[in-house]
C-alpha cells in the first residue's frame, strides 16, 4: 500500500502550472469538485484542456492521474490486474482504481478513442453511487469525496463511429473550450515560449487566418499548441518562415492547394 | 454545306458511340452558318477531339469560329494539341477557358511570352484572401485593378516581369492591397462635410454649408478638376493601405520591395508631363517605393510642402479627404492643366459606385430574407393555410398580431433592448445566437429574424416600416393550391405514406400532415456516365485504391478462446489468478480479425428545381464516383432523390435500393436524376430514416445532399422549414441513424449549423469540388 501512495505522490503537482482562464471554467471546475460531479471537457485540439486540468489539480491540491485513451485500452488497464512477483500473485491497481482509492483526480483524455465496453466501467463511478467494482478481487470501492473523474473529447472529429453515448455523457458537467481570444492567446504564446510580443501577435493573427478556412476544407485551424511550437523554434533562432512551415503549414494539412494558401499567409506575415 | 450535309460529314468523322441526329444538329448550330472553308477547317480537328471527350468536342464547336479567327491554318493543329493537353491535365473547365481566349492563352505562349494566369494562382490565393476577409466572394478578370467589396477585379494574366515568381507576387500584392481597401472602409466611405477643415472648398462653397454626407464622387466633384481630386484622394487612401500592409503584412511588404522598385522604373518618364501631373506622378512613385525621384525640375520647396502634407498620418477616409483639401490647394498654385497619371498598378482606381451597388444587392438580399422570415412567423390567420386551422390546438395561446404597428413596435423594442443589454450579455448570448428567442407579447422573433434585423439596423439604422408591411402582405396573400399538377417524371410505386410534420410554433406535430409518394427514377441512356468515368479516370483509380484499403480494418483480438497466437498478457494474468486462488481464464489467445464493415448508407439527393445545371451535374457525377468506390468497399448503399410540391405531394424517388446490385441500370437511373420542383426536406428524411431503420447494419448513415434552404410552395419556408428539417434529423438520430448533410451554396448561412447540428454537416461553395470531396467526406465519416 505504501508503494501505491508513493506512486500517487508523483502525480501531485506542487508548482503552479501557468494557466490563464478564458472565462469561468475554474469556478465550474471547482464547483463540480465540491458537488462530486464528474467533468466533461470539450474542445478542439491544443486549446488548453490538459493545461486546465493540471492547474485545477494544483489548485485543489489533488494528484492528477492522466490516462490517454486508445482503442486497445482494456478494462484491466484502467482497473488493475494480478501480476506475478517472485512467484507470488500480486494485485496491482490500475490508474483509475489508484485514483479512487486515494482520492485523486483521474483524467481520461480523448475518451471517445476507447472502446465502448471499456467506457462503461466508469458508469457507476460517474453517477451518485460513485462506486468502482473490482470484479477480479470481488471488491467494491466507494470513492472518497476527494476523488474526481474528468474526461475530455474533441467534438470536431466527424466519424460517426466515435461518438460519446448519451448514457455516458449525461453523467457529466461540461465545459466547452475554444481557442483563447486574441489578447489572451498572445499572452499565452509569449509566456510559454518567451518570444517577443510583436512576433506573438503575428503568430496569433496567422492562427486566426487559418481558422477562417473551415469552409475551404481545413477542418481545424492552427491550435494554440502549434503557435507555441512555432514560437519556440523562432526563439531558438530559426528563421521565422522556416519555423512556421515546420510547426504550422506542414502540420496542418497535406492538401497541396490549402498548404500553398497557408504558406502564402505565413509569407505575408513574416 | 447545308445543315444536312454538315451533320452527315460530322457523324462520319465520329467514332462510336455516336450522338443522335438531333444532338448532332444542336451542337453543330454554331458552325452551320459559316463559310464552307471555315467549316472544313473546324471539322478537320473533330476527329482528334471527339475520342478524347465528347463534351470537349461540343465546347470546341461552340467557340471554334471565334478562336480560329486569330489563328492561321498552320497554327490550328498545334492549338488543338495544346487544348487536348490542358483537358487531360486540368479538365473540361480549364480547356474551355483556354479556348475562350486564344490571344492571351495561346498566341502569347507561342510568342514566347511567359507570365502567370489568374486561373492558375486562384486556387491558392482565393483561400488566402478568404482567410483575411471571409466575405470575399471571388476574383474576376478585368483589365484594370479594382474591387466592389464582393469581388476583386484583376488581370486574367500578368506578364509584366520576366520571372514567374515576381508576377505571382504582384497578384498577391494586388489582392492584399484591395482587401486592405475593403477592410479600411475606403470603398463605401462617405464623407461628413462637418469633419472637413472649416474653410472654403476650391469651388467657393463653404464646407459648412453642405449638410448631407458626401459620396466619394460628390466629394471629387466639388473640385474644379474632379479627376485630379480623385487621383489625390486615391493616393491618400493608398498611403493608408501602404501603412496597413507594412504594419500588418510585414513579410509581404518586404518581399515586394524589389518588385515595387521595379514598378517605379516602368512608369512613364517625368519629363513629358505637365507640371501638375509631374507632382502627382512623384506622389505615386513615393507611394510605391517610399522614395522621391530626382530630376523632376520642380520647385523644391513647394514639393517639400506637398510631400510633408502627404506624409501626415490619416486614420480614416475622412482624414484622407482633409488631406485632399490641403494638397489640392497646394497643387492649385501650379499653373497648367492636369493630365491623369497612370494609376498605381496594384491600387487601381476606386469604384465607389460599384461598391454601393454590391451594398444594394446585399441590402436587397437581406430585405427579402427579412420579409420572408417575418411572414413565416406571422400567425396563420394571415397565412396561406388559413383553411386548415382546425389542425392547431384551439386552447393553446397562438401568436396573434393585430396590426403592423405592434410588430414594428416589437422589433424596435428589441433593438432598444439589444443596446441596453449589450454590456451585460453573457458568453452564451454573444455567440452568434441561434437559440435566443425573444418573447414578445404576441409574436416570437426567431434567431434568424433577430440576426437579420440587427444586420439591417447596422446598415440602415433601423428596420424600415416598409419591410414589415411587405411581410404582412406576403403572409396574407396565400396562394390557393394548384389543381393536381401532374409530373410525368418517374414511375409511381407503392401506395403513398403519410408523415407528421413538426410545427415549432406549437412545439408539436401536425399529424399525418404530408403525403409521400414513392417513385422510381426512369433510367436514361446517354453519354453522361461514360463522360463522368472518363473525366475522373485518374481520381477513380486513386479512390478505388483508398477504398480498398478501408475494406477491412485488421485488428488483433485479445483474450480469445482460440486463435493464431498466445496472448501473453492473458496467460500471465491467468497464472496470477490461479496462484491467487481465483478461477483462471481460458481465453488465452489472440486472433487477427478482419473487421467486417457493417455499414449501411443511404444517399438522399435534393432534386428541387434549383439544382438545375451545374449543381445537378456535379451531384450526379459525385454519385457515380461514390457508386464505383462503394462497390469496391462493399458497404451497402442506397440512393434516393426527393422533391415535390405542397404537403400533399412529397415525392421520394428510388434510384438504388439496398437490395439492388450496382450496375449499368443503376448508373442510367443516376443519369436520369433531374431537377423537379420544391424542397420539402422533412418527409423524405423521415422516409429515409424508416428505410434505414429497417436495414440491418451496425452503423446506419444518412447522407443528405442539398443546395440551400428547404422550401416548398406553401408555407414550408423560413424558420418553419428549418425547424421541421432539424426535427426530422433529430428523429433520425433517435432511430439510431447518423445523419450527415452536404450543402452546396454560394455562401455559408448561419442557419446551417442550427438546422443540421454543428458537426453533422459540411458546406461547399464550389460545386466542382463535390465529386472530389464527397468520397473524402465519406471516408472520414466511416473510419
Ligand atoms: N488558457 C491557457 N493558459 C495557459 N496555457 C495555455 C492555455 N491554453 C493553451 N495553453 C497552452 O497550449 C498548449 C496546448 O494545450 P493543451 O495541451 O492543454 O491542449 P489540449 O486541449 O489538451 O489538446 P488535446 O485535445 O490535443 O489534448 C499548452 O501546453 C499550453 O502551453
Ligand atoms: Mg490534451
Amino acid at each position: 500500500m505504501g508503494k501505491n501512495i508513493q506512486r500517487l505522490e508523483e502525480h501531485l503537482i506542487t508548482e503552479q502550472p501557468f494557466y490563464l482562464p478564458q472565462g469561468d471554467e475554474l469556478i465550474i471546475g471547482e464547483s463540480a469538485y465540491r458537488f462530486k460531479i464528474p467533468l466533461l471537457l470539450k474542445g478542439p485540439t491544443g486549446c488548453g484542456k490538459t493545461r486546465f486540468m493540471q492547474h485545477l489539480a494544483w489548485k485543489l491540491k489533488r494528484p492528477l492521474v492522466t490516462v490517454s485513451c486508445h482503442d486497445d485500452l482494456s478494462t484491466g488497464d484502467l482497473v488493475g490486474r494480478y501480476l506475478i512477483k517472485g512467484g507470488e500473485a500480486v494485485w496491482v491497481d490500475g490508474p483509475l482504481t489508484l485514483a479512487v482509492r486515494h482520492g485523486a483526480i483521474c483524467y481520461l483524455d480523448e475518451v471517445v478513442e476507447a472502446r465502448k465496453d471499456t467506457t462503461v466501467v466508469i458508469h457507476p463511478l460517474a453517477d451518485d453511487r460513485r462506486e468502482l467494482p473490482i470484479e477480479k478481487r470481488g471488491e467494491l470501492l466507494t470513492a472518497p469525496p476527494e476523488f474526481m473523474l474528468v474526461i475530455s473529447y474533441n467534438p470536431g472529429y466527424q466519424s460517426v463511429l466515435k461518438d460519446l453515448k448519451q448514457s455516458t455523457r449525461q453523467r457529466f458537467i461540461s465545459i466547452e473550450f475554444d481557442y483563447p481570444e486574441t489578447g489572451l492567446e498572445t499572452d499565452i504564446v509569449c509566456h510559454e515560449s518567451g518570444i517577443d510580443r510583436e512576433t506573438g501577435v503575428l503568430l496569433v493573427r496567422l492562427a486566426g487566418m487559418t481558422r477562417q478556412l473551415k469552409d475551404e476544407g481545413l477542418p481545424e485551424g492552427a491550435s494554440t499548441r502549434l503557435l507555441i511550437h512555432a514560437a519556440k523554434l523562432i526563439g531558438s533562432g530559426m528563421e521565422k518562415r522556416r519555423a512556421c512551415r515546420a510547426a504550422i503549414t506542414e502540420t496542418l494539412t497535406d492538401e497541396p492547394e490549402l498548404r500553398a494558401a497557408v504558406s502564402e499567409m505565413v509569407h505575408s506575415l513574416f | 454545306m447545308n445543315p444536312e450535309e454538315l451533320k452527315d460529314r460530322f457523324l462520319e468523322i465520329l467514332t462510336p458511340p455516336r450522338p443522335s441526329d438531333w444532338e448532332a444538329e444542336e451542337n453543330l448550330a454554331p458552325v452551320a452558318a459559316l463559310p464552307e472553308s471555315r467549316q472544313d477547317l473546324i471539322l478537320r480537328q473533330v476527329g482528334a477531339i471527339w475520342p478524347v471527350s465528347n463534351s470537349l468536342c461540343y465546347s470546341y464547336l461552340a467557340c471554334a469560329d471565334k478562336a480560329l479567327s486569330c489563328l492561321n491554318e498552320a497554327q490550328v493543329s498545334g492549338w488543338v494539341a495544346t487544348l487536348l493537353d490542358i483537358y487531360e491535365k486540368e479538365g473540361l473547365k480549364a480547356a474551355q477557358t483556354f479556348m475562350a481566349d486564344v490571344e492571351s492563352n495561346y498566341l502569347c505562349l507561342l510568342r514566347g511570352e511567359t507570365g502567370v494566369r489568374l486561373a492558375d494562382v486562384a486556387p491558392r490565393l482565393l483561400p488566402y484572401a478568404k482567410s483575411i476577409l471571409k466575405s470575399l466572394e471571388s476574383f474576376e478578370k478585368a483589365e484594370e485593378v479594382s474591387t466592389d467589396t464582393a469581388s476583386i477585379y484583376l488581370p486574367g494574366k500578368l506578364a509584366i516581369f520576366a520571372g514567374e515568381a515576381e508576377n505571382f507576387l504582384l497578384y498577391k500584392l494586388i489582392i492584399t492591397c484591395q482587401l486592405s481597401l475593403i477592410r479600411g472602409g475606403t470603398c463605401l466611405a462617405s464623407i461628413d462635410p462637418a469633419a472637413l477643415p472649416a474653410g472654403k472648398l476650391p469651388t467657393g462653397t463653404l464646407s459648412a454649408s453642405i449638410t448631407a454626407r458626401l459620396e466619394l464622387e460628390e466629394l471629387w466633384n466639388l473640385f474644379p478638376d474632379p479627376r485630379l481630386a480623385e487621383d489625390i484622394f486615391t493616393l491618400a487612401e493608398g498611403w493608408r493601405v501602404s501603412l496597413d500592409l507594412a504594419a500588418n503584412f510585414p513579410g509581404l511588404w518586404r518581399d515586394c520591395h524589389a518588385l515595387r522598385e521595379d514598378l517605379v522604373k516602368r512608369r512613364p518618364p517625368l519629363s513629358a508631363m505637365p507640371e501638375k501631373s509631374r507632382v502627382v506622378e512623384i506622389l505615386s512613385r513615393y507611394l510605391i517605393s517610399g522614395r522621391i525621384p530626382t530630376g523632376h525640375d520642380l520647385d523644391e520647396e513647394r514639393l517639400h510642402h506637398v510631400i510633408d502634407r502627404f506624409d501626415q498620418a490619416a486614420e480614416s477616409a475622412a482624414e484622407s479627404a482633409a488631406k485632399l483639401l490641403a494638397l489640392y490647394e497646394l497643387l492649385n498654385q501650379i499653373r497648367g492643366t492636369y493630365e491623369p497619371v497612370e494609376p498605381v498598378f496594384y491600387l487601381g482606381r476606386l469604384k465607389p459606385e460599384q461598391a454601393r451597388r454590391v451594398r444594394m444587392r446585399k441590402r436587397a438580399g437581406s430585405r427579402d430574407k427579412f420579409i420572408k422570415a417575418l411572414a413565416a412567423i406571422l400567425p396563420d390567420s394571415a397565412g396561406p393555410d388559413s383553411g386548415e386551422k382546425e389542425e392547431s390546438e384551439p386552447g393553446k395561446d397562438r401568436a396573434r398580431v393585430d396590426s403592423e404597428e405592434a410588430v414594428a413596435l416589437l422589433i424596435n423594442r428589441t433593438a432598444a433592448e439589444d443596446k441596453t443589454s449589450a454590456a451585460t450579455e453573457t458568453e452564451e448570448d454573444r455567440k452568434p445566437g441561434r437559440h435566443i428567442i425573444l418573447e414578445g407579447p404576441e409574436v416570437e422573433l426567431t434567431a434568424e429574424l433577430k440576426e437579420l434585423s440587427s444586420e439591417i439596423r447596422a446598415d440602415l439604422g433601423q428596420v424600415p416600416e416598409e419591410y414589415i408591411s411587405a411581410a404582412f402582405g406576403l403572409a396574407g396573400k396565400g396562394a390557393p393550391p394548384p389543381a393536381g399538377a401532374d409530373d410525368g417524371h418517374g414511375a409511381g410505386l407503392a401506395a403513398s405514406v403519410t408523415y407528421d410534420e413538426w410545427d415549432f410554433r406549437r412545439r408539436g406535430f401536425r399529424k399525418k400532415w404530408c403525403v409521400l409518394n414513392e417513385k422510381r427514377v426512369l433510367p436514361v441512356k446517354g453519354t453522361f456516365v461514360g463522360h463522368t468515368l472518363e473525366k475522373y479516370r485518374g481520381l477513380l483509380i486513386k479512390l478505388k485504391k483508398q477504398f480498398e484499403m478501408l475494406r477491412c480494418t485488421e485488428r488483433l483480438l485479445k483474450r480469445q478462446r482460440d486463435g493464431d497466437d498466445i496472448d501473453l498478457d492473458a496467460v500471465i494474468e491467468s497464472i496470477s489468478d490461479l496462484r491467487a486462488g481465483r478461477p483462471e481464464s481460458e481465453k488465452l489467445f489472440v486472433r487477427l480479425s478482419r473487421d467486417e464493415r457493417d455499414i449501411a448508407v443511404l444517399f438522399l439527393i435534393d432534386m428541387s428545381a434549383s439544382t438545375e445545371g451545374w449543381v445537378g451535374d456535379a451531384l450526379k457525377e459525385a454519385l457515380i464516383l461514390m457508386g464505383e468506390a462503394l462497390e469496391v468497399l462493399g458497404d451497402r448503399f442506397a440512393i434516393a432523390g426527393f422533391s415535390g410540391m405542397r404537403r400533399t405531394r412529397a415525392d421520394f424517388y428510388h434510384v438504388k435500393d439496398f437490395s439492388e446490385k450496382y450496375n449499368e441500370e443503376i448508373e442510367r437511373r443516376i443519369a436520369g436524376i433531374a431537377p423537379q420542383e420544391y424542397t420539402r426536406m422533412g418527409p423524405p428524411v423521415r422516409h429515409a430514416t424508416k428505410i434505414l431503420a429497417e436495414a440491418e447494419a451496425r452503423v446506419k448513415l444518412l447522407i443528405v445532399l442539398s443546395d440551400g434552404k428547404p422550401e416548398d410552395y406553401d408555407d414550408y419556408k423560413g424558420d418553419y422549414a428549418i425547424e421541421d428539417t432539424r426535427h426530422a434529423l433529430i428523429e433520425a438520430k433517435a432511430a439510431g441513424v447518423h445523419p450527415f448533410c452536404i450543402t452546396i451554396d454560394q455562401q455559408a448561412h448561419d442557419y446551417l449549423a442550427h438546422m443540421y447540428g454543428e458537426v453533422n454537416y459540411i458546406f461547399l461553395d464550389r460545386v466542382s469540388d463535390l465529386p472530389i470531396r464527397m468520397p473524402a467526406i465519406y471516408r472520414n465519416l466511416t473510419t
